[in-house]
């Protein structure tokens, strides 16, 4: 297929653009275009699911992150270019091509054994999967069953490590405690058009989440990319009235409600007795839903986590410049 | 039997409880809570040993093993699922009035203690990777815990290094996957004996070997652990319980990870001599520092490598002698690491040079402290020397033995610099004034009473759980009590002749930058696959 | 041709993490390594013509579900992983000033002394 190849170039080619350029900025640009790129990709490999979580999750979010949480920190251009001209760098290129040739002998080797040795001995796994889903977990759609059924006790740790990541994010960036923060976020937005437009994309966006969700056991989506889509909307509310519009705090209990909610749900698993073949669908959607709230509540907090840590890094610079 | 998914599951959700109560109601809740895990897991640990087979599979929602999640209860994990519930209860009781305690650490560490339990239980490739991508996670959060400058460096060295270990894993694994099809451990090796070649097996072998090196932190990758379990704020239970405790279940799953692969391939010469190697390295570098954490941290780094040694002997009484140092060394190091926390608070300092006349003011912490010392030392009749021995005696040529008792030598060369700490007068009086919760002190002795007692009764405790007969030679023991002597007085000496040459200092400024370390994974890499596939070349 | 791929943006992540003294760089780096195990557990040992694992496709024509629902764990484990690195790199950069691991590694060693 002609087609993949050129993206998979293309992504090669992103991936090395994304290491050498020096302005970390741009770095995270082409991170997030060779992630998109990949989630386009998955499609020729008929991983619907995947590649919608890694648009929402992997390209948009992730990018958002990067760019808010680097903003202020990175250097001057001129500051770059002293640094290039030392003769200290010049030691550090030599090192760059040094590393380069050893990476490449290595590589080459590495995987000209791949493909030397690899084989298969057949995919017991998948002979059961695809066979016995419907009638086992109710679920249409397999990577569903699997992820809310199957293995659910994996997706419990996913969600855990959802709120440890998010426990951590908002430890160290120092979230003041007992202090409404909605007012040293809240300034003036941007541009009264944006602010417009977003306004009327909300009920859209809330919708196709949902559908995403609720529908994940029949069609591509589910509880982690719906939610993902839904915390997209606090996002662009956020750009366009700069102002959070809800309690960062609520949003924390709500999250940690919805864990423990999510792992009562997931322990009706074990009593077979309740698991008959109309509250098995029952209990797909319920799953879904729990997750997709979960999920949309700690985005959310993890983004607004960046974006308030990064308004007080402005706020001391513009104070120390200005004193 | 109670499920194990229970036990990895409800300290999680009662960690996330914690959230919705106060602080009062969270440590007493905890300290109940724990009491109660210790009977649960005393409960299936009986149940399991009078199983016939001593092994029980579960798996989770009664799917079978090839679709679903499976966990696996043997006599080692059981027991190791008891020492986890153990010593969160007396971390629990130590920490019980530390002014860091709030409903955020309670609840990092209910969580941490589900996940190490799970780390225990676990059977499935990609289930042991997610349990172990929540606590690196956890943990980095666990050293940064007070945020001060240090431990910022420490945090993030500790999460990325790791981070980029579990994504070898997570390679192994799918390479693993492609051609295997299935995740279960034991599945996994059935499925193995059809491969046509097992040169195959090579490539994803290495990427999971290189991972778990790193988080055995067995030679050239093993700068992370003392910054990690020794970063200056951090709380005294949180080293001892990452030192004590979690880097040894890196160490089960090494060990059950190299079981699967052990028919198909094999990497016993090299992890016997790096292994052997960090023992030694380890001690070193111990015997180098001046700050206390430190040397205990750097100590860890040695005895890893020890059990590392022992489980790649092949052979039985070393494989037991090694869970035995597991669960010694999980005792007295974080006896040690409690202690230190203890004095380090009440001398304000921890400098080595700085802190004397131990002995005198905290008796009971200082006896805890003493035995603990004794225990990792190997001294005779304390549980150190049991598992040590059962380790040498299985040693077949003499180099073997010889190295043990070198390696065992640093370790206590390292041991008399530490314990100086007790004796002497301390200088300026006026701190130890400060009166800390007697219940610290009384919870160290005990720990330290455990070392004592575990070496008494070593034989008795290994037939108890493992329903194991591990012989004790008495001439072979007596003679290992002399070597101890012989290695104790020419400790001494040594100790004095090395402190005179400034050497000291040289190699306590050795560091390695991160950078450093990703190349070191990398040749790591690149050298067990090169060993690999030369061993295994087609004739 | 997807697998290969996948082994090379591996070891350009791995290679980015040796030479790139910045701590930024490390963080994208990582991200790199992580997407190409992703592509590579999806692409490897895929057949030409397979469907998606959706109830309309016959169970004989259906792509291997489980690569699919393991790796959407992993891509979420990502995003938490990052965001708890960039955290991470906020309080370095302010505690420090700097970036670079090798200056970090010196004023790190001078606060030990």
């Amino acid at each position: 297929m002609p087609v993949t190849i050129v993206f998979l170039l293309a992504m090669v080619v992103l991936a090395v653009a994304s290491i050498q350029v020096r302005k970390a900025e741009i770095a995270v640009i082409y991170l997030g275009i060779f992630s998109l790129f990949n989630a386009i990709f998955y499609l020729f490999y008929s991983a619907p699911d995947l590649s919608l979580a890694e648009a929402v999750i992997g390209s948009a979010l992730a990018t958002a992150l990067f760019l808010v949480a680097i903003k202020g920190y990175t250097l001057r251009r001129t500051q770059i270019k002293s640094e290039y001209r030392s003769p200290k760098m010049r030691l550090a290129l030599f090192g760059e091509l040094f590393w380069g040739v050893v990476f490449l002998t290595i590589g080459f080797i590495v995987i000209s054994f791949y493909f030397g040795t690899v084989q298969d001995v057949g995919k017991p796994a998948w002979y059961h999967y695809v066979r016995s889903f419907i009638s086992d977990t109710g679920a249409r759609n397999a990577v569903t069953a699997i992820y809310l059924n199957y293995r659910v006790f994996d997706t419990l740790f996913e969600a855990l490590l959802l709120l440890v990541g998010i426990l951590a994010t908002a430890y160290f960036l120092e979230w003041p405690e007992g202090k409404e923060p909605e007012e040293e976020i809240a300034t003036k937005p941007d541009s009264e058009i944006v602010a417009r437009i977003s306004g009327l994309l909300y009920p859209f966006i809330l919708l196709y989440g949902f559908y995403i969700i609720v529908n994940g056991h029949l069609t591509p989506g589910g509880g982690f990319q719906g939610g993902a889509i839904l915390a997209s909307v606090f996002i662009i509310r956020y750009f366009a009235q700069r102002r959070l519009g809800i309690n960062i705090f609520i949003l924390q209990r709500l999250e940690k409600s919805f864990f423990l909610g999510i792992i009562a749900l997931s322990m009706l698993l074990l009593l077979p007795e309740f698991m008959n073949s109309d509250f098995k669908v029952f209990h797909l959607v319920l799953m879904n839903i729990l997750i997709g709230f979960k999920v949309c509540c700690g985005l959310a907090i993890l983004f607004f986590c960046f974006i308030f840590q990064q308004t007080k890094v402005e706020d001391t610079k513009g104070r120390s410049e200005r004193g | 039997m109670i499920p194990g998914y229970l036990f990895v599951l409800v300290p999680i959700a009662f960690g996330t409880l914690l959230f919705f109560t106060n602080s009062r109601q969270a440590k007493r809740g905890v300290i109940i809570f724990q009491l109660a895990l210790i009977l649960a897991s005393l409960y299936n640990l009986t149940k399991l040993r009078f199983l016939e087979s001593h092994v029980s599979i579960e798996t989770f929602a009664g799917w079978d093993r090839i679709i679903g999640i499976s966990l696996k209860w043997d006599l080692v994990s059981s027991l190791f699922v008891m020492l986890t519930a153990g010593l969160f209860f007396f971390l629990f009781l130590f920490d019980y009035r530390g002014d860091h305690v709030d409903q955020l650490f309670l609840m990092l560490l209910c969580t941490i203690q589900g996940l190490i339990i799970g780390i225990f239980l676990a059977h499935d490739f990609f289930n042991v990777f997610i349990l172990y991508e929540v606590a690196t996670i956890l943990v980095s959060i666990l050293i940064m815990f007070r945020k001060d400058k240090q431990s910022v460096y420490d945090g993030i060295f500790y999460l990325l290094t790791n981070l980029v270990a579990m994504t070898f894993f997570l390679f192994g694994i799918a390479l693993l996957y492609r051609m295997l099809g299935v995740l279960d451990f034991a599945l996994t090796r059935e499925q193995m004996a059809l491969l046509s070649d097992r040169r195959a097996l090579i490539l994803p072998y290495t990427f999971l070997v290189t991972a778990l090196s790193l988080k055995i932190a067995i030679l050239p990758l093993f700068s992370w652990l003392p910054r990690a379990h020794a970063t200056p704020s951090a709380p005294s239970t949180v080293s001892a319980l990452l030192s004590g405790l979690f880097v040894k279940s890196s160490l089960y799953l090494f060990f059950r990870i190299r079981n699967i692969f052990d028919p198909f391939l094999e990497l016993t010469e090299l992890f016997l001599i790096l292994g052997w190697l960090t023992a030694l390295f380890g001690a070193l570098l111990a015997l180098s520092q001046k700050d206390i954490k430190l040397i205990l941290a750097y100590s860890t780094v040695s005895q890893l490598g020890l059990i590392t040694f022992g489980l790649s002997l092949n052979q039985d009484l070393a494989f037991w002698g090694a869970v035995y140092h597991i669960i010694n060394h999980a005792i007295f190091k974080s006896t040690l690491f409690l202690s230190a926390g203890i004095i380090s608070e009440i001398y304000r300092t921890r400098d080595i040079e700085r802190i004397r006349g131990v002995g005198k003011g905290m008796p009971l912490v200082a006896a805890g402290t003493i035995f603990a010392i004794l225990g990792v030392t190997g001294a005779p009749f304390f549980s150190g020397s049991m598992s040590k021995y059962w380790i040498v005696a299985s040693a077949k040529d003499n180099l073997t033995t010889l190295g043990i008792y070198l390696a065992n030598f640093g370790t206590i060369t390292c041991f008399i610099r530490y314990s100086r700490i007790f004796f002497g007068v301390q200088k300026n009086s006026e701190n130890s004034s400060c009166s800390l919760w007697k219940m610290q002190h009384i919870v160290v002795f005990v720990m330290g009473l455990f070392s004592l007692f575990g070496g008494l009764f070593a034989r008795e405790l290994i037939i108890l759980f493992f329903a194991k007969q591990l012989p004790v030679d008495p001439l072979s023991y007596f003679q290992k009590i002399m070597i101890f002597f012989a290695s104790l007085i020419g400790g001494f000496f040594v100790l004095r002749v090395i402190e005179r040459t400034g050497i000291l200092k040289k190699i306590r400024e050795l560091d390695l930058s991160f950078n450093s370390v990703a190349a070191f994974m990398f040749l790591f890499f690149s050298m067990s696959f090169l060993y690999l596939s030369l061993k295994y070349a087609p004739q | 041709m997807a697998e290969l791929v996948s082994f090379i943006i591996f070891f350009l992540g791995l290679y980015a993490l040796v030479v790139k003294r910045s701590v930024i760089k490390s963080i994208i780096a990582l991200v790199l390594m992580e997407t190409a195990v992703i592509l590579y557990f999806v692409s490897g040992g895929f057949e030409e013509g397979k469907l998606p694992p959706i109830s309309d496709a016959l169970p004989e024509q259906m792509v291997d579900p489980l690569p699919q629902a393991l790796m959407i764990t992993a891509i979420v484990i990502g995003i938490s992983s990052t965001a708890v690195a960039l955290a991470m790199y906020s309080q370095l950069h302010r505690k420090y000033g700097t970036d670079d691991w090798k200056k970090l590694m010196k004023i790190r060693l001078e606060e030990d002394a």
